[in-house]
């Protein structure tokens, strides 16, 4: 027989399993202590009381007509906004990433138009092709080349000597992006671009694009705020 | 009840499709149940009534995500009424001077709907109660937390069992019973300080 009073939650407990098995000590308990069985006891007028509560009856009936349940135009229409908002959003912003990305690529490999060592570099002449430029190893960038001009004329070195440099000083110069593996319109833009950075009209138009998925993603939040406006 | 889980289950599926006609069957199935939750949950029949709309529209807009058993809509449905009932409190805290506590305190206020007539089909358990009495309980009711009120309307006053309500709070079985524990204790508690308890216990006990 437990010798302590017994918990507020116990008693609960028993109110509503009064017969399960695991219960047998307190229940023990319950028939030695009044002051236990009266507190059980009005435990359980409160919970008759609870149940006696009368039902309350709805003052109007709730169910749905064709019109409750239809969305009013003006939601369907602001909808209709914010889903394609959200869809040019998306895809703009996936476009901006991608431009943002090669115009970095573009820098960093750089696509030298003019430079006059390179034009001394027989393997590549545009007229050598797609398959010998892919091939053989891409000529330094521009600036790699000025810095080592008056050590060495650029046009000695040949590709054994550029991997041996790459090999020494552990800097391999990157492949390049000839004009021949450019689809015509992108080399045309690239042709145009003053020699010392090739990435800036993809940056341009990488702005532009930026600004633009910018401005969708603000009307999708604005859209979608006036959206849960409408819902509440 | 347990015989038309049937109608119940056939009655969710044409709903699912979009038949609104059994919704609707649904709905007058449930809507008592609906609307006392929500009325002993808010004290308030228009907020409840308001409750119950939105509960129903909700469901109806939500039911292709139902996913459960016949028995298992009732507490569904419950859920989402209980989710709006507490949209209705945080809307009614911005505004104030309308308090649950001042509901509470002037009981006597004409404040029900065409209410406190009692069940027509009093179930064995159900005794009515005189009006006084309901209204004592109403105002010890309405002094509790809101989880607390919630769960012994769920288990004590609409008799759901400890896994339904669970499921209608999402809480832990535990977390029902020590609810529900705290909140009885406290009710005896204010009842005993109103008077109402001992009179009542005789007057149920006669």
């Amino acid at each position: 027989v437990i010798n302590e009073h017994l918990s507020d939650a116990t008693l609960s407990a028993l109110l509503d399993a009064p017969d399960a098995p695991e219960r047998a000590e307190e229940r023990a308990h319950l028939a030695a202590c009044p002051s236990c069985e009266q507190r059980l006891s009005e435990l359980r007028s409160v919970v008759d009381l609870l149940r006696g509560l009368p039902q309350v009856e709805p003052t109007r009936a709730f169910t749905l007509g064709p019109r409750s349940v239809a969305e009013p135009a003006n939601v369907v229409r602001l909808r209709r906004w914010y889903v394609a908002a959200r869809a040019a959003g998306a895809s703009l912003a996936a476009v901006f990433v991608l431009l943002v990305g090669s115009a970095a690529y573009l820098d960093t490999t750089g696509v030298p138009s003019s430079p006059p060592t390179r034009a001394l570099a027989p393997e590549s002449k545009p007229a050598a092709g797609a398959a010998p430029a892919a091939a053989s190893p891409a000529p330094p960038p521009p600036s790699a080349l000025a810095v080592r001009a008056p050590q060495k004329p650029a046009a000695a070195e040949n590709p054994d000597q550029a991997e041996l440099r790459a090999a020494t000083t552990g800097v391999r110069p990157l492949p390049t992006l000839t004009p021949v593996s450019l689809p015509p319109p992108i080399a045309n833009i690239v042709e145009q671009a003053p020699a010392g950075d090739p990435g800036a009209p993809l940056r341009v138009v990488a702005s532009v694009v930026g600004v633009l998925a910018a401005l969708s993603l603000l009307l999708t939040v604005v859209l979608r705020h006036r959206l849960g406006h409408e819902h509440a | 009840v347990q015989a038309d889980w049937g109608d119940t289950e056939a009655s969710i599926r044409a709903a699912q499709r979009g038949e609104i006609v059994a919704f609707n069957r649904l709905v007058v199935q449930y809507q008592r149940q609906v609307y006392n939750v929500c009325y002993r949950t808010l004290s308030n029949p228009e907020d409840a009534a308001d409750a119950t709309q939105e509960a129903f529209l909700g469901a109806y807009r939500g039911l292709s995500a139902f996913r459960g058993t016949p028995e298992g809509f009732r507490p569904w449905l419950l859920r989402i009424a209980v989710n709006a009932c507490y949209d209705q409190l945080r809307r009614r805290k911005r505004r104030p001077g309308e308090s649950l506590e001042a509901l509470g305190r002037e009981p006597d206020e004409e404040s029900g709907p065409a209410e406190r007539v009692p069940d027509p089909a009093p179930g064995p358990e159900q005794q009515a109660l005189s009006s006084e009495t309901a209204r004592g309980i109403e105002a010890a009711l309405a002094r509790l937390s809101p989880d607390q009120r919630l769960t012994v309307v769920l288990c004590d006053v609409q008799g759901l069992s400890y896994d339904e309500a669970a499921q209608v709070m999402a809480v832990e079985l535990g977390t029902v019973k020590s609810r529900l524990s705290r909140a009885r204790a406290q009710l005896r508690d204010l009842l005993l300080a109103a008077g109402e308890l001992p009179s009542a216990a005789r007057r149920l006990e006669q």
